[in-house]
């Protein structure tokens, strides 16, 4: 007979090999925080007073809280009533549109903005950069809002109605409290790239701590300047974090009893079908149609002699590489801290979740100047390396993986596992064989967003990418800030286009949960 | 004036007919039951009842008012989900009190009124809806539908995620608090002991289409059709030649409830109707006689299965049978026993000559 591990350990803290693992990983994510940490301990008080507490970074801490303020609740807004179009009525061509919503997410946020460039020049200072930033972003809640509204099981809603609840009042009253978990971590993830993005800004030509950080970094390269400013930078994200932590609350994640949900019924929207019909063109004209109608004049424009395939077909290939390489490495390392705050929460598991977070919010440029540093300082061999670049993006993208694996991995029972371990299967063996297979598909759409992110990432990219490596990314910025917007055309086409099929893959996977 | 009427209610499914022209009347403050198997279009009809279908014929009347195209929140009629349906993102208190005013005075007491009645201690009140167990979820779920005072409830399947002990206290718990709230109520299940515990009106559904109604007693004793006798419990169905009434079947004579009936007939009987009495290996008789087969204990009661013992080569169905007996002295296996049938048969089918 074989005693299980449990019974033989007795003393052993529980999940002590996936609490390690996860330790683990959050160290690696705290290098960045330490680093920054590590130079304001460095410089001295009165370096950092001198270079923190100054008019321009009060401006800098404006301008980033006016456009997170403003773009994160309309974007929230908007998501959701593109969501509750799309699945919750007979909106026409609503399988279409649900496609096309998601599709901005093919365009990087720096090419949405080169077309808007292109389209409106005079657009830019904080309204070109909130438009943007929504148009860019909003696919990030879209799809978690829409999932769940899929998801949410229609008793509830009828339940309501037999109470005498009208419509709207079921909808702010039971559907949207329900909607709270999925708008929370899309909106996390939008906050956190608003404050992370470079390129998008630099183009509208509207300052945050971002870009100052990169202008700084550029003109004295490894200053303390920049480093104190990220580390403003983070203090603003925690900020995001707990506020978000605090709005979250301890919701519960699946729904109360099991069952098979029935299907919904979907509500015909009578005198409002053109008003919303017109809404959901718009979005997508705006955010789809705009950067297609701008990439194709500049392609057409340009004509045969922007096709440089010798170092074109390089740039495709490095991209697809590293992209694929950093996805399955986030995903491996963000596996042990998502089961973990699923199955264990507490502080440990928040603990863990906020290190990852942190990273995730801070410019690539941030990750990239501690991992130059260190290696300089501490590990030459590793500076400027395939592995150095690679650990950047698993930092950066690190969230990504948490959320969507976290999501999912808390749609599988946890009675699952038990049985499986009732059954004679060590605890990692049981969670293997039920939570990880049952949250595969939803790991797979969280692979496809870090790659995602990677094939579009671009400042980290800049600096750290060894001798030799240029990805579409960097090579699309090279041209752009050279103001040569057609030879820029064919790597922003081929970002979009290599987007694609991870736009189509996270769809798809939307649909084949909730069925 | 009945509290409900179904008309010819009829509702399709692309090609599938899930329920066909069904008339059904509710009294007020009855209980009835629909029970059927799975498929058979009970939980549409509760559906439509409760105006989350609407139906592709027929009219739904509630006290005499059409509201066949009413929507669901202005129908005011409870409804009590399968699993409950609570609102995981609210507590118990506002669970209940959700189809209540916010600010109604009595919003408080009735809240505490109705705790009472479904038997939830008040330390309850904070807790969230997963924090409790199956049988508190549905007590939840049925005070929170009788906070409006509906005068028809709906109950779809409530008791059927509940184990069997829990199941019937749960059962019995709600049938009490809707009789002393005067709430006229529709349960639909497809378990028939809890249909038969529950309802004073039964109706049979299969197929899209109410089989037969009527109290459950009526449709236990005399069911329309074999299908109907075997779902609503054990029951042993032969072929016989009636003779002016009584029918001549391998138990010899049966007075049947066909009086004065000739020609072939399926008869009915309910297993409780066959008393089995053991006898000596010396002792003779002239009724029919089985061996027993196999005997299985149930505490108070004990089910035998008996072959019979004459004229077994004549029509070769029916050949054992299952009886139940006290389990006081329950015959062995392989005893013979004399074989007696109690009150009357029910005549299924009649082929007149």
């Amino acid at each position: 007979m074989s005693l299980s591990p449990t019974a033989a350990f007795p003393r052993l803290p529980r999940h002590l090999a996936v609490t390690s693992a996860a330790a683990f990983v959050s160290l690696l994510s705290l290098i960045p925080l330490g680093f920054i940490g590590w130079i304001a301990f460095d410089s001295g008080w009165e370096t950092v007073t001198s270079l923190v507490f100054r008019p321009r970074v009060g401006e800098l801490v404006v301008n980033t809280v006016v456009l997170v303020g403003l773009a994160l609740p309309i974007a929230i807004v908007l998501s959701v009533a593109l969501a509750w179009l799309t699945e919750r009525t007979a909106l026409p061509l609503r399988r279409t549109w649900s496609w096309l919503l998601v599709a901005p997410l093919a365009v990087p946020a720096f090419v949405q903005s080169y077309a808007w460039n292109t389209v409106a020049p005079g657009l830019h200072g904080l309204a070109g950069a909130v438009l943007v930033s929504i148009l860019a972003y909003f696919p990030f809640l879209y799809l978690p809002v829409a999932a769940q509204l899929r998801r949410l099981d229609p008793a509830l809603e009828e339940t309501a109605a037999s109470l005498g609840k009208s419509p709207s009042a079921i909808f702010f009253g039971v559907i949207l409290p329900q909607l709270r978990l999925a708008i929370c971590g899309g909106a996390l993830l939008v906050g956190l790239h608003l404050l992370a993005e470079y390129g998008l800004y630099v183009l509208m030509r509207y300052d945050t701590f971002a870009t100052a950080i990169v202008d700084q970094f550029q003109s004295v390269f490894n200053g303390p300047a920049a480093n104190l400013l990220g580390g403003v930078l983070v203090l603003l994200c925690f900020a995001l974090l707990g506020l978000e932590s605090f709005l979250r609350g301890d919701a519960r994640y699946a729904r109360v009893g099991g069952g098979a949900a029935r299907g919904v019924t979907r509500r015909t929207l009578g005198r409002w079908a053109l008003p919303a019909q017109v809404l959901v063109a718009a979005v997508v004209l705006l955010s789809v149609g705009v950067p297609l109608f701008t990439l194709g004049r500049w392609l057409l424009l340009g004509g045969a002699g922007i096709w440089q395939l010798d170092s074109i077909l390089p740039a495709l290939g490095q991209t697809a590489f590293l992209s694929l390489a950093g996805a399955a490495l986030a995903i491996v390392a963000a596996l042990p801290a998502a089961w973990l705050s699923v199955r264990a929460p507490g502080r440990v598991a928040r603990l863990v979740e906020a290190s990852h977070y942190y990273v995730g919010a801070l410019p690539g440029v941030i990750v990239a100047l501690a991992l130059v540093t260190i290696t300089v300082r501490v590990a030459l061999p590793l500076y400027q390396t395939l592995a150095t670049l690679l650990i950047a993006y698993l930092l950066m993208f690190l969230p990504r993986a948490m959320v969507g694996l976290r999501a999912s991995i808390a749609q599988a029972p946890v009675e699952l596992e038990r049985a499986a371990q009732s059954l004679g299967k060590p605890p990692l063996i049981a969670v293997w064989h039920t939570t990880i297979r049952l949250a595969a598909p939803g790991a797979f759409a969280a692979a496809a967003l870090v790659a995602l992110g990677i094939a579009n990432e671009l400042t980290g990219t800049l600096m750290l990418a060894p001798n030799g490596v240029r990805t579409l990314a960097t090579r699309f910025w090279a041209h752009t800030a050279e103001l040569d917007f057609s030879a820029a055309a064919p790597y922003a086409l081929l970002l979009v286009l290599l987007s694609l099929p991870l736009v189509l893959l996270l769809r798809l996977e939307a649909d084949r949960v909730t069925q | 004036m009945s509290l409900l009427e179904l008309r010819s209610v009829a509702k399709r499914y692309r090609d599938h007919l899930a329920v066909g022209d069904v008339n059904l009347s509710v009294a007020a403050t009855s209980r009835t039951a629909i029970v059927g198997p799975s498929g058979s279009g009970k939980t549409t009809l509760l559906r439509i009842i409760a105006g989350f279908e609407t139906p592709d014929a027929g009219a739904v009347l509630l006290d005499g008012q059409d509201i066949t195209h009413t929507p669901a929140h202005r129908r005011g009629i409870g409804y009590v989900a399968q699993e409950g349906a609570l609102f995981p993102h609210l507590t118990i208190t506002d669970n209940i009190g959700f189809g209540l005013g916010r600010a109604d005075p009595t919003r408080r007491a009735r809240i505490t009124e109705l705790m009472d009645l479904v038997g939830l201690p008040a330390t309850l009140r904070d807790r969230r809806p997963h924090e409790l167990s199956g049988g508190q979820q549905q007590r939840v779920a049925l005070a929170r539908a009788m906070a409006r005072k509906p005068r028809l409830m709906l109950l779809d399947e409530p008791f059927s995620a509940l184990d069997a002990g829990l199941r019937e206290t749960i059962r019995e718990m709600v049938g009490e608090a809707l009789r002393a709230s005067g709430i006229a109520s529709i349960l639909v299940t497809h378990d028939r002991a809890e249909a038969l515990g529950f309802a004073d009106h039964l109706a049979v559904m299969r197929d899209g289409a109410l089989v037969q109604a009527g109290t459950p007693e009526a449709l236990y004793r005399e069911p329309a059709d074999a299908l109907t006798a075997r779902f609503l419990g054990d029951a042993l169905i032969i072929d016989a030649d009636m003779e002016d009434g009584r029918a001549m079947s391998i138990f010899g004579p049966i007075e049947t409830n066909a009086t004065g009936a000739n020609g072939r007939a399926t008869i009915m009987l309910r297993t409780e109707q066959i008393a089995v009495t053991a006898l000596d290996k010396a002792q003779n008789t002239n009724g029919p006689t089985g061996r027993v087969l196999s005997q299985s204990f149930h505490g108070a009661r004990c089910r035998l299965v008996v072959e019979a013992m004459w004229r077994s080569d004549e029509s070769g169905d029916n050949k054992s049978l299952t009886v139940e007996t006290s389990s006081l002295a329950a015959p062995k296996v392989g005893a013979v026993v004399r074989l007696d049938i109690i009150g009357t048969a029910h005549v299924l089918t009649r082929q007149d000559d």
